[in-house]
């Protein structure tokens, strides 16, 4: 079996093995970084997880407009058609206007 | 292989046989969020993806954009202590057999 010694290497075979060492490993976290976005950006999530500040419109993306009231049935209570749900969650997220 | 290419092969596969690799990674990830990296990349990001368009961003368009800019990113505190950990391993490792 033949054996390979390290410390028959020069310093400076061993910084250059160290070094792309270190570049593998910060390019490992880049790789994992875009997958992260990659999928925010395909599940929908990547303005509420990733883009903290602006909004939706930075994207492209039209904001839904805000008619007021939901009139969703779910969210028509039975026996109380005038009164919704808590007016706050009734109007759209600021992010969405 | 030339010889070369077998000792960076063995050392590769010392680095992820001795765990010594997802060690590294462990210690990274902490110290990449603290320095406020990922939020550098975060905004970098967003401007690729603005250019390219929600729609069309594809893993090779970050990878192209973001990659680079990951590394340059990288504070000089965090790339001096990981290489002297990385420096560390290999002098320990003296003996390596194939």
């Amino acid at each position: 079996m033949e054996e390979i010694s390290l410390a028959n290497l020069d310093t400076n075979k061993l910084e250059a093995i160290a070094q792309e060492i270190y570049v593998d490993l910060i390019e490992d976290s880049c790789l994992g970084f875009c997958f992260e976005v990659h999928r925010a950006v395909k599940c929908g999530y990547f303005y509420l997880e990733f883009a903290e500040t602006g909004s939706v419109k930075d994207f492209g993306i039209q904001p839904v407009e805000d008619k007021g009231a939901c009139r969703l049935p779910l969210c028509s209570l039975p026996g109380e058609p005038e009164n919704g749900p808590d007016q706050q969650l009734q109007r759209s997220p600021p992010e969405f206007q | 292989m030339n010889k070369d290419a077998q000792m960076r092969a063995a050392i590769n596969q010392k680095l992820i046989e001795t765990g010594k690799r997802e060690c590294f990674k462990e210690l990274l990830r902490p110290k990449l969020t603290e320095c406020v990296w990922k939020d550098q990349l975060k905004v970098h990001c967003k401007e690729v993806i603005k250019e390219k368009g929600l729609e069309h961003i594809t893993v090779d368009d970050l990878v192209a954009e973001i990659t680079p800019k990951g590394r340059a990113l990288v504070p000089d505190s965090v790339k001096k202590e990981l290489l002297q950990r990385i420096r560390t391993f290999l002098t320990r490792a003296r003996w390596l057999s194939l």
